[in-house]
């Protein structure tokens, strides 16, 4: 490791696009091996994607970080290539992810240990001025991660109850008759149970990759990138409360039939494309501040 | 351009790549299906077997399992669940009860470890937990195995998992759960019952999990 103090002593400034010009084999050739190494691990990320729908914004999360890198490509093909030693032991830590992964099958780590193999590697080869163009992107990719079933539990539990607590409150003061019990709703004529889909939990993941796009693509601060990706989490909440309110006031007048089956899907649609207006108008407001 | 950069980087992922390719884990195979678990157990008799749903399977992925319920003719009812996975990648995970029950609606009143003597002399570690779900209260008995050894915390299942699969080159799992439900205002004598059932069935299920 006598090399790692020394690495970029002795070496002329370079544009990334001329490093790459004498170096694209060497991608080519990491590119390649990764793919053999994580092909069995990404497929089974696609087929979560493909089969539940909690997770299907995945398709979407790798074609945005493309596009944004594409929309960059200008300056990433001037910036300095200046290699940082500290991008090694990244890439190292990802490989450690890997393997603990790999001999526990945890999913999680084994999926996440790509995005942190390719942080490492961009920045051990390329430095941080290509980082700073590349780095959000990278670690855009995370979003496309299914989150673990143990960590999604802990947040839709009190989630739960929190959206239980404030639709009934809303629903006493429009003058509905509605008891709580837990994250039952018990109204005169109907039971209606709050379950972990409708605790914004579900939207939450979709509506955070597409709030962290919007950022990404639109805002240019990074204190405006930041609020835009954090809005998310009100969002979800809040029109998830609006869909809770409106069942149970609609329950009321006809019956089971407005939370079940197609009325509950079509309020899920309109619940969701309410949300991204929403994320829409934060981002419009959220402009004028861009400097 | 320093070429020992790129050399290195591949290299840290090759490598990675050829333990994985070169680290197998054998399956480990049951002595017998599950299916031919006694269906008499001292005064316990086999009362009801249930198979579960596609949905379920799929997520479960079980190389193995069964869930039955067994009753005395005193009108005792104990539901056994054995999971059964065997460690090859079409396996899937042991699921806590913990992290599992809730997304079904159900929560955790209480859970507590403890440990149940056997008359060999040994014992086995377990958690006692009380589970309810709107007006249904169900304690349970249950324990993880991770290449036949008992544990009763998720996450030194886990270690243990990785310690089987790198130095035995196994990584076979089980989970055991025994449940009674109650009302909920006799929580010590369904605890009790439980715990007769597991007296009564702990040397079927030494012999019917890997050791």
């Amino acid at each position: 490791m006598e090399h790692v103090g020394t690495i970029s002593r002795g070496e002329p400034p370079l544009a990334l696009q001329d490093a790459l010009r004498r170096s694209w084999p060497w991608l080519l050739a990491l590119l390649l091996i990764l793919g053999l190494v994580f092909q069995d691990i990404v497929a089974a990320m696609v087929r979560v994607w493909a089969d539940d729908e909690n997770n299907s914004h995945g398709f979407l999360v790798p074609l945005v970080s493309l596009y944004l890198i594409a929309t960059r490509r200008d300056r990433l093909a001037t910036a300095q290539v200046t290699p940082c030693a500290w991008g090694l032991w990244i890439s190292v830590l990802g490989v450690v992810m890997l393997l603990a992964g790999w001999v526990s099958t945890e999913f999680f780590t084994m999926r996440a240990s790509l995005v942190v193999i390719l942080y490492g590697t961009v920045l051990y080869w390329y430095g941080w001025e290509v980082m700073r163009l590349l780095g959000g992107p990278l670690l855009y990719l995370l979003l496309m991660i299914p989150v673990p079933a143990v960590v999604y539990d802990a947040l839709a539990m009190p989630l739960r109850g929190f959206v239980t607590m404030v639709s009934v409150w809303i629903m006493k003061s429009l003058g509905v008759l509605v008891l709580r019990e837990g994250n039952v709703m018990l109204f005169p004529n109907i039971t209606l149970e709050v379950v972990n889909a409708c605790s914004g939990l579900r939207s939450l993941t979709s509506l955070l990759a597409l709030a962290v796009a919007f950022a990404l693509l639109f805002q240019k601060s990074a204190v405006t990138r930041w609020i835009l990706a954090l809005l998310a989490l009100p969002i979800a909440v809040i029109t998830n409360i609006g869909r809770v309110v409106a069942t149970g006031v609609l329950s009321q007048y006809f019956g089971a039939a407005a939370a079940e089956g197609f009325f509950h899907e079509f309020a899920g649609m309109v619940i969701f494309i309410t949300a991204l207006a929403l994320l829409f108008a934060a981002h419009l407001v959220l402009r004028r501040f861009d400097s | 351009m320093r070429i020992h950069r790129y050399v290195l980087s591949i290299l840290l992922v090759g490598a990675a790549g050829l333990f994985m390719g070169l680290h197998t884990t054998v399956p480990t195979y049951l002595p017998v299906p599950l299916e031919d678990f006694p269906a008499s157990l001292a005064q316990w008799r086999l009362a009801r077997e249930e198979t579960f749903s596609p949905e379920l399977l799929k997520v479960l992925r079980p190389t193995d399992y069964l869930y039955r319920v067994y009753t005395t003719n005193n009108g005792d009812a104990v539901h056994l669940y054995i999971g059964y996975h065997d460690g090859t990648r079409n396996a899937g995970q042991i699921h806590s009860p913990k992290n599992c029950l809730p997304g079904g609606g159900w929560y955790e009143v209480s859970s507590r470890k403890t440990s149940l003597p056997l008359p060999d002399g040994s014992s086995i570690p377990l958690v006692e937990a009380v589970y309810k779900h709107g007006e249904t209260t169900e304690v349970m008995l249950y324990w993880f195995e991770a290449g036949g050894v008992e544990v009763t915390n998720e996450y030194a299942f886990k270690l243990k998992e990785v310690e089987n699969s790198i130095f035995r080159g196994r990584r076979d799992a089980a989970f055991v759960r025994i449940g009674v439900t109650t009302r909920g205002d006799s929580l010590d004598a369904a605890f009790q019952q439980a715990r007769r059932f597991l007296g009564d069935a702990w040397q079927s299920l030494r012999w019917h999990l890997p050791s």
